[in-house]
């Protein structure tokens, strides 16, 4: 028997729960369900608590039932040239506008998402960006000027609402160290994607890597959505129009 | 010249009335003549769809009876009815247009050679059926009579209908209703191939009309006088209200059955058919015009005939030139359109209420619509005096009279036939049958005539008839007394179906009914005859096609209707004890189904269970589970359930009944198991044991002699006209060339035979279509040419 075939069991799940987990980005895996032949319904995914989060002991322990998260990943690398985005910078900077590269990647990801309506469809194009201990969601509004999401994003920065729990399609790393190429980087719970970023010592080259749940997004989607990326961030000038 | 001089002239024959009638009927029968022999030869060349009656021979029938006709008066007819339909007045281009299937027939082409209708001069359909028309006539005349008009129903039909139950049914009910109206019986001797004379014994069809209490009278069909004058009498009788007449009209006629059946075929001779040939009507008349009556010479018949010549090469013209109908417009013209009357959609203000009984409400509406609107009739057996036998017209009869409240023979046919006629023009009825199950007396009436007439006429009429049933079972009713039948009426495009719960719907529903445009089957469950419930006071209508939540909840939608709504409800409160909250959806009306309600509540409750009385196979739980599946599956946290009455007739004992039956128990387990995700399993299909038995073989499909493909339109080498193979049944798609009567080089005369070809039905004879020489013979003696390929040509 093909080996793949057989690994692939297919998962019971009622149309209505496929849609709330699709919401939630939550990978039916992760799912116990509680339904006829572990049918999974709609409670099994609104009761669904995720391992990591601080949780009562109760909801630790119903979690600990659950079978081990089968983390079916793929992971794809680019490395993004950010002359172009560095020179754009400056100009603006020297006309009065500050913006910093993290403003450009937010915007950069809304926009792939809003590009490639496949990918959107996996929930609210919501993106998660990644803070030390906690999360901030920012709904991807494509119209939304880059000084908005600015703005926006300066004021999560300032008060330590932590939104881990809040839907978003995709969480974004920045990682501190510099001059690190990622490899393999773990899907946070209830996120169907995350893209880990690291900057040269130069700062003109980001080293990115895309990891997505495979049972959420086909491996061709996820690689054409990150050369996308990479194709909106070497040619900024869209960005901020 | 004066009437009177003109009488005077007369050659013995004082009683004549004015040469112009004469003339007219002369030049009525040869456009009715000419008409068919054009339509014959486009039915032959394949320029009509379907298949024509052709009314050849049978003229002076048409003529002499609906010269004494008002555009107000109305025919009813039949499969042959082109005749009827030009003798009424109908215009001979929107007629031919129509057999042509093209957007200027009379119909818009949706009717089709039978089923022509035109409102503007009393037309009520040329008929697919045999003798539905009759009982339309009699309602067509109490209609007329009811809103204080002379005007009379006519109904033409032939001899085959004479055995038919609606024969007998609307003859017997005209007689004792004195409807004002005539009867037309067009004896051409055979019912299709049938010989009169072997299907009953006694074949004077005047003679049956004493059955009935009525006048009848036997007139030769092909003398237009005898007919004129025969008419002539009944249509007084009947105007003056002294009831209906039978007219029998031996006439014949002189081709096939239909065009493409043989003229001769199994069942007459050669012999009779030129005997009759030699009494044609037309002749016959040309003769006594001139002749005996000295009042035209065949110069002036011959210049009404070029007259008409004329008329009929205009017809196919216009019908040849009408454009094809707009495929976008097919869904139009089922219902009216908004579906609602004005009445049920105005906005009222909660008003007072008052606890009433079923019975009690409904007959309220009633008394309400009727003295609202003096043209609604309401038949039915025993609804009377008597009040009904679930005293549900209890006083109405009392009120309203006997002429309006009219006991009826138990005939479902013949007085469900008159409420379509009456309704259609004017007036609107009841047609109360008294148990559901007895519909099917009538189906043909329901199913056939008032669901598509407004379809059939491109929306131009319509019947907005009720047809009031106690449906459902109810104590030991018995198989013959207990179904609903709800699906079976829901299927049929054109019908409302109502299943009211309680008595305000049921009264509002009634209310709506008789003020809307189309049939409404009225499914009242008469378990919940004797239920009782606050109903508005005064003026009070429930929309078609708007569902009624029952009880609000959140984690299961039951959708029930009629005595299942109750039910429901009941299960329901168990379910609340569970702590599972159940919303009940009654629909109310089953069609048009209000399916956006049922999806907002499974949008609230992801869980569906589908209640109903009706039986499960092709029923209302498949048709909204699939709905559901179409439009919210992603709604769907659980499959849908259904529980129906179990698929079998309903027995008598009383523990038999109730294991058939769907209860309370069994809704509140259903819904258990649909939130369980595993929905009451069904077992209605009967393929259990089947699978194992071995399978049928099927016997080897012979191989298939296909016919030559059609001959390439040979190029009309030099122009010539093609000589084609005949179109003509249905059934039949190709022909055999048995015998060339002329050969290449040969001068023909138009109407000359030229060839014969052999169909699986018939010897036809091929007659050349226009005068010439013969200049090719394209397949020889036994080759096989699909319908319309070339045989061969012909040059001027």
């Amino acid at each position: 028997m093909n080996v793949a075939l057989a690994q692939t069991v297919r998962v019971a799940v009622s149309p209505y729960a496929r849609r709330l987990a699709r919401e939630r980005s939550l990978p039916l895996e992760a799912l116990r369900g509680s339904g006829p032949g572990g049918r999974i319904l709609a409670a099994d995914v609104v009761n669904f608590v995720p391992v990591a989060a601080p949780v009562s002991p109760e909801v630790v322990a119903a979690a600990a039932a659950l079978p081990p998260a089968a983390s079916r990943i793929a992971a794809f690398a680019t490395s993004v040239a950010l002359g172009a985005l560095h020179d754009l910078l400056a100009a603006l900077e020297r006309s009065g506008h500050v913006l910093a590269i993290d403003d450009v990647l937010l915007r950069a990801v809304g926009r792939v998402f809003a590009e490639m309506p496949d990918t959107a469809k996996l929930g609210d194009a919501s993106v998660a960006l990644e803070l030390p201990g906690r999360q901030t969601v920012f709904a991807m509004i494509p119209e939304m000027s880059l000084t908005s999401l600015r703005t926006m994003r300066l004021a999560a920065l300032a008060d330590s609402r932590d939104e881990t729990e809040t839907p978003a399609v995709l969480s974004l790393r920045l990682l501190p160290a510099r001059d690190i190429r990622p490899v393999m980087m773990p899907l946070l719970p209830g996120r169907a994607m995350r893209l880990t970023v690291s900057l040269d010592m130069a700062a003109d080259h980001a080293e990115c890597l895309l990891t997505a749940d495979a049972a959420s997004m086909g491996e061709a989607a996820a690689a054409a959505w990150l050369a996308t990326l990479k194709s909106a961030i070497e040619q900024p000038l869209r960005l901020f129009v | 010249m004066s009437a009177a001089r003109a009488r005077d002239e007369f050659k013995g024959a004082p009683n004549l009335p004015d040469p112009e009638i004469l003339l007219d009927l002369f030049e009525r029968m040869v456009l009715l003549r000419r008409f068919e022999s054009i339509a014959q030869i486009a039915c032959r060349k394949g320029e009509t769809p379907g298949f024509l009656h052709l009314y050849i021979g049978e003229e002076a029938t048409g003529v002499g009876v609906c010269a004494h006709l008002r555009p107000t008066d109305w025919v009813t007819s039949t499969h042959r009815g082109h005749g009827h339909a030009l003798a009424k007045g109908a215009d001979p281009g929107r007629v031919m247009a129509e057999l042509f299937g093209k957007v200027d027939g009379i119909c818009g082409g949706r009717g089709g050679t039978m089923h022509l209708y035109d409102r503007s001069v009393g037309l009520f359909g040329t008929n697919g059926i045999v003798a539905a028309g009759i009982g339309h006539a009699v309602g067509i005349g109490m209609s007329a009579r009811q809103q204080g008009r002379d005007d009379i129903g006519v109904a033409f039909f032939g001899d085959g209908a004479a055995n038919h139950g609606g024969f007998h049914e609307a003859l017997n009910f005209a007689a004792v209703q004195r409807a004002p109206a005539v009867f037309i019986c067009e004896n051409n001797l055979y019912a299709t191939a049938t010989p009169l004379k072997s299907i009953t014994l006694n074949p004077e069809i005047a003679t049956k009309a004493a059955s009935y209490g009525m006048p009848g009278v036997a007139v030769d069909g092909n003398d237009v006088f005898a007919v004129w004058l025969a008419m002539k009498e009944a249509t007084e009788r009947a105007r003056a209200g002294k009831g209906p007449t039978l007219i029998e009209a031996k006439t014949y006629r002189i081709v096939g059955h239909h065009e493409g059946d043989p003229v001769i075929g199994t069942y007459r001779t050669q012999e009779e058919l030129d005997a009759w040939i030699k009494r044609d009507p037309i002749d016959m008349f040309r003769k006594k015009l001139v002749e005996d009556y000295g009042i035209a010479d065949a110069e002036a018949l011959t210049a009404i005939e070029a007259r008409i010549e004329k008329v009929v090469e205009d017809a196919l013209t216009f019908a040849r030139n009408s454009p094809e109908p707009d495929p976008a417009t097919v869904r139009l013209h089922v219902f009216a359109d908004p579906i609602n009357p004005p009445a049920a959609l105005a906005r009222r203000a909660v008003g007072e209420t008052r606890t009433q009984g079923w019975l009690e409400a409904v007959r309220d509406g009633l008394a309400e619509e009727m003295r609202a609107n003096p043209a609604i009739l309401y038949f039915g057996e025993g609804t009377g005096e008597r009040g009904g036998s679930f005293a549900h017209t209890k006083s109405l009869w009392q009120e309203f009279g006997a002429d309006r409240m009219v006991d009826t023979p138990i005939s479902e046919q013949g007085f469900t036939a008159a409420a379509v006629g009456a309704s259609a023009t004017g007036a609107r009825t009841v047609s109360d049958l008294m148990f559901a199950d007895f519909a099917f007396e009538t189906a043909g009436q329901i199913f056939l005539q008032a669901a598509k007439l407004r379809y059939m006429t491109s929306g131009l009429m319509s019947a907005p008839m009720v047809v009031r049933v106690g449906a459902g079972a109810l104590r030991s009713s018995g198989p013959h007394h207990s179904g609903i039948y709800h699906p079976v009426f829901a299927h049929m495009p054109g019908l409302i179906v109502c299943v009211p719960s309680t008595p305000a719907d049921a009264k509002g529903l009634m209310k709506t009914a008789l003020r809307a445009g189309d049939p409404v089957i009225m499914l009242e469950p008469k378990a919940l005859f004797a239920s009782k419930g606050e109903v508005p006071v005064g003026e009070h209508f429930v929309p078609f096609g708007v569902a009624r939540i029952a009880r609000e909840g959140a984690d299961i939608t039951i959708v029930a209707a009629g005595q299942m709504v109750q039910r429901a409800l009941e299960a329901a409160e168990a379910l609340a004890g569970e702590g599972v909250e159940a919303e009940v959806i009654d629909p109310r009306t089953i069609m048009p189904l209000d399916i956006d309600s049922i999806v907002a509540s499974v949008r609230k409750t992801h869980r569906l269970l589908i209640v109903d009385e009706a039986w499960a196979m092709c029923g209302l739980g498949g048709e909204i589970a699939q709905a559901i599946n179409e439009l919210a599956f992603d709604e769907l946290d659980a499959p849908p359930g259904r529980l129906h009455t179990a698929p079998t007739s309903h027995p008598f004992a009383p523990v038999l009944e109730r294991a058939m039956l769907v209860d309370t128990a069994r809704i509140a387990q259903g819904a258990r198991d649909v939130i369980a995700g595993q929905p009451p399993v069904p077992d209605h299909w009967y393929t259990v044991g089947l699978k194992s038995a071995a399978p049928a073989k099927s016997a080897p499909v012979p191989a298939k002699k296909l016919p030559a493909a059609p001959p390439a339109q040979a190029p009309a080498a030099g122009g010539d006209e093609p000589v084609t193979m005949p179109f003509g049944d249905l059934t039949v798609s190709e022909g055999t060339v048995v015998k060339w009567l002329k050969a290449v080089g040969d001068p023909v005369k138009e109407g000359e035979l030229i060839a014969e070809i052999e169909t699986d039905k018939a010897v036809v004879e091929i007659e050349a279509p226009l005068s010439g020489t013969l200049v090719a013979i394209d397949q020889p003696v036994g080759a096989v040419v699909p319908m319309g390929g070339r045989i061969g040509g012909i040059k001027k």
